[in-house]
């Protein structure tokens, strides 16, 4: 036990300090109804998403507009050592104590009073991982008494949320194929659930949930037509299904096999439909000459049981995908009126420019529009939300030519998506998703591939370039009832952090320049904002202790950008690395 | 809470009378004849205050006088000539960062001898208290000389990049004595980084606990745990006596990275 008493105590209320105390001492277990009411609880964070529907907004006013001016740093917490690397954690908040998660498969727990640091675990990763795309992770679950997080090299780890003690350690799938896992897992109901990255790989995405309290294996399920789903009964594999009910129906001759599809950035859930909504990456290889067809379920969006892992619904934004539009960005789940009943339903703000809305009981698209300012792939989407593709807007097929390279396009937006894994957030109170979104474009190419286990499985060439000369990065605020934009906020550099929004009328959002911002809801007037240090790609957080509201974000520029952004070095090549947890506070003296 | 009250006195009472009926064993620390600055605290450290402590010559340490490689350094606590039963083992290295190196406690085996190499971070007294039926604790010394800096060398695993190739391989075998005793000789090496976490930018990784259990009953045998002392890719040796030794004994690992190595030997 490494627990360690705050040393800064002095400078909080007795009162406080003997909470801290007390708690520290017997942490609550954390319910699944904490986590359904994480989105209206004011006093914890237990949930990726600030509710498990993902929505990342706060009922909390205590800081708003008036007296956002006057938010300032309380205490930060530095990740040490020389893997200061892309930091894209959202922390989470219980009892007084906040687990974060870093670079490398890192992860601490820190007294959200003082930022002290009470444990930390690092997992030993072998020299051999293959992320593709930076080292980061993007935060834990947090379940009873264990905190849960995944590896670069594809495991799962249960932690005591009090001693940081390791209670089990699951191997998820094989790193060396190319598997790792980025994203935080979820708790539904006792279940813990994860995807792994790795469609770059050409490894078979797939969903596994695991029992959370002894990691024991509950079922399979992979997202590629063809390929067989599993349940676990007293420890033996049942078969339950084949993903799209055979093989062959969407791909061409064996090319399902590396299909790709990899659901890397895990999912959320849907409490009304009991439901974990959940995408799929990019199918492989990238050159979609070889693979004609619909290449279900790769680019789509999944209604999972999380039960039995079995398929409820599924939406594809892009058929035969071409461009490594990946189809993972997160689904939310939002109800609106309209004509006088009430729309259960779920939006998306696809890598591929188009915002779309669904029906979450049964996946029928209600309507979709363009959030980027140019897409040169599709003219448009059609009545189900198929795109309607544009020819000229795909890579030619190498096969037509002479030369081993086929004919080059530029393509909108670039491969790093509109809008990239960076969660958007959803306000309550105006109606309106708040979108972390980029306008860059690339020059791709295809080439000849073929696959070979551990090697990159692409057969594409690219290079991105920013759209525009003064920005990349905009923050746009749009209906999902109109598709306009309400108001945008332009950032010289790609935004890559998520974003949050409070009833106090409030978005935040951070920026690789360093700032942690926070922006009017209504009319996207920028208020204030804190120069961490380092770039802001993480998800910031807002919850209250003692009646003071606290807001929290990592710190440390890193992410796909600075290895894939291509000509975007230019803007970005002067930005230093870091990793730095920050936490500010309203004092309760300008709280009105 | 008032209903805790006489039971609280009736104890004070108890623990009264003890003291005055029970001569207080006046627990004196004999003096170390190797006279080491860490000879007081760690004797309280390990074995608790006021334990009843004395040094024997039926605890044997067996290390070389000079230490070749300070992060390999063989050590053999030799039990035989103990003329008691033996309850516990603790070891120590008096001088390094972490001294603890292992707490061995037979359960349904006889140890008469436990082999283990560990690190020394410079010359140092290493220590084997063996604590008895009556809970006496009988204390084996011996003297290692060495140039130093075992403790905080990386590892030679930790600049392999194949590492993980090798990770948790078990070699070893058990060995039957020649004398046709009850019991067995079980040897056994572990690939393991056992990064003791004083290495800049190399958590700590080690080895915390290992079983020995019989592989048909799943008895347990023995039990240890180790500290950030143990050497990098460890190396057992154990000499049992305990019944039904042909079926063979499965060993088990954990580290603190939550892995779990399980061998099975002999059998």
């Amino acid at each position: 036990m490494t627990q360690s008493f705050p040393i800064g105590k002095l400078s909080r209320p007795f009162a406080l300090t003997a909470l801290a105390l007390a708690i520290s001492a017997q942490a609550q277990a954390v319910t699944f109804d904490d986590m359904l009411n994480d989105h209206l609880t004011t006093d914890q964070v237990v949930t990726n998403g600030m509710g498990l529907h993902g929505q990342r907004y706060s009922p909390l006013t205590t800081l708003n507009t008036d007296n956002v001016h006057q938010l300032r740093p309380v205490w930060a917490f530095s990740f040490g050592g020389e893997k200061q690397r892309g930091q894209e954690s959202q922390p989470l908040v219980k009892d007084g104590v906040m687990y974060v998660t870093g670079s490398y498969s890192r992860i601490w727990a820190v007294d959200a009073y003082t930022g002290e640091e009470i444990w930390q675990y690092e997992a030993r990763l072998p020299d051999g991982i293959m992320p593709c795309c930076d080292v980061v992770n993007r935060g834990a679950a947090i379940y009873g008494d264990k905190v849960y997080f995944g590896t670069l090299d594809a495991r799962l780890v249960a932690l005591d949320r009090e001693t940081g003690r390791v209670q089990w350690i699951k191997r998820v799938a094989d790193y060396q194929a190319g598997h790792a896992i980025s994203a935080a897992p979820i708790v539904i109901d006792g279940k813990l659930i994860t995807g792994v990255a790795g469609g770059e790989f050409g490894v078979v995405g797939t969903i596994f949930a695991f029992d959370a309290e002894t990691g024991d294996e509950l079922w399979t399920r992979p997202v590629i037509e063809g390929h067989m789903g599993y349940v676990y009964e007293n420890g033996e594999a049942v078969e339950n299904g084949i993903t799209g009910g055979e093989a062959g129906l969407t791909w061409p001759g064996d090319m399902w096999q590396q299909g790709g599809g990899a659901p890397w950035l895990g999912g959320f859930y849907d409490a009304d439909t009991h439901t974990l909504l959940i995408g799929t990456g990019n199918p492989a290889p990238w050159n979609s000459h070889l693979r004609p067809g619909d290449n279900l379920y790769s680019s789509s969006r999944l209604a999972i049981d999380p039960d039995d892992g079995s398929i409820k619904w599924h939406f594809q934004a892009t058929p035969n995908d071409g461009w490594d539009y990946d189809g993972v960005n997160e689904v939310i789940s939002f109800d609106y009126e309209e004509n006088g009943s009430v729309i259960k339903a779920a939006a998306t703000a696809d890598r591929n420019g188009f915002f779309y809305v669904l029906n979450r009981e049964n996946g029928e698209f209600i309507r979709g529009f363009p959030f980027a300012d140019k897409i040169t792939w599709a003219e448009g989407l059609d009545e189900n939300g198929r795109p309607i593709f544009n020819p000229a807007g795909r890579p030619g097929n190498p096969a037509d030519v002479a030369d081993e390279r086929g004919e080059s396009v530029q393509a909108y937006p670039a491969f790093l998506g509109a809008k990239n894994w960076n969660p958007m957030a959803y306000s309550q109170d105006t109606g309106l998703f708040y979108i972390p979104s980029n306008e860059w474009m690339m020059d791709i190419w295809n080439e000849p591939v073929s696959y070979r286990k551990g090697a990159a499985y692409l057969g594409a060439g690219f290079t991105i370039r920013p759209a525009n000369d003064d920005y990349i990065g905009v923050l746009r605020a749009v209906d999902p009832r109109t598709g306009e934009e309400v108001w945008r906020h332009e950032n010289r550099a790609p935004l890559w952090g998520g974003v949050m929004t409070t009833a106090g009328n409030l978005v935040f959002t951070g920026t690789p320049e360093g700032y942690l911002k926070a922006f009017d809801a209504v009319t996207g007037e920028e208020l204030w904002g804190f120069n961490t240090g380092s770039g802001v790609v993480g998800t910031p957080i807002t919850w209250e202790m003692d009646g003071e509201q606290y807001v929290s974000v990592v710190s440390g520029w890193g992410g796909a950008v600075p290895l894939w952004g291509g000509e975007v070095a230019e803007v970005i090549k002067n930005f230093n690395q870091g990793g730095m947890l920050w936490t500010f506070k309203l004092p309760r003296e300008y709280a009105q | 809470m008032p209903r805790l009250l006489p039971e609280s006195c009736r104890c004070v009472w108890l623990l009264a009378l003890a003291w005055l009926t029970v001569t207080p064993v006046a627990a004196e620390v004999p003096e170390d004849p190797f006279r080491s600055p860490m000879w007081d605290y760690n004797l309280a450290r390990y074995l608790g205050e006021g334990a009843d402590i004395r040094h024997s010559d039926t605890v044997v340490l067996k290390a070389p006088p000079f230490a070749e490689d300070a992060t390999q350094v063989p050590l053999t606590v030799d039990l035989s000539a103990f003329p008691h039963a033996v309850q516990e083992v603790i070891a120590w290295v008096d001088l390094n960062p972490v001294p603890h190196l292992f707490t061995l406690r037979p359960e349904a085996a006889d140890i008469r001898t436990v082999a283990l190499n560990f690190r020394i971070q410079q010359a140092s007294t290493v220590r084997a208290a063996v604590r008895d039926d009556q809970d006496t604790w009988h204390i084996g010394s011996v003297h290692v000389e060495a140039a130093g800096g075992g403790c905080t060398a990386p590892s030679a695993t930790a600049s392999n990049p194949d590492w993980a190739n090798s990770f948790g391989q078990v070699r070893g075998a058990l060995f039957s004595p020649a004398d046709g005793m009850a019991g067995s000789r079980l040897k056994a090496q572990v690939m393991h980084p056992m990064d003791s976490g004083m290495v800049a930018n190399i958590p700590r990784f080690n080895i915390e606990s290992v079983e020995l259990r019989h592989t048909a009953s799943q008895q347990r045998l023995a039990s240890m745990s180790l500290s950030e002392s143990a050497s990098e890719n460890p190396l057992f040796v154990f000499d049992l006596e305990h019944d039904d030794a042909p079926a063979g004994i499965t060993l088990l690992l954990r580290d603190n990275g939550g892995n779990l190595i399980e061998s099975r030997l002999g059998g």
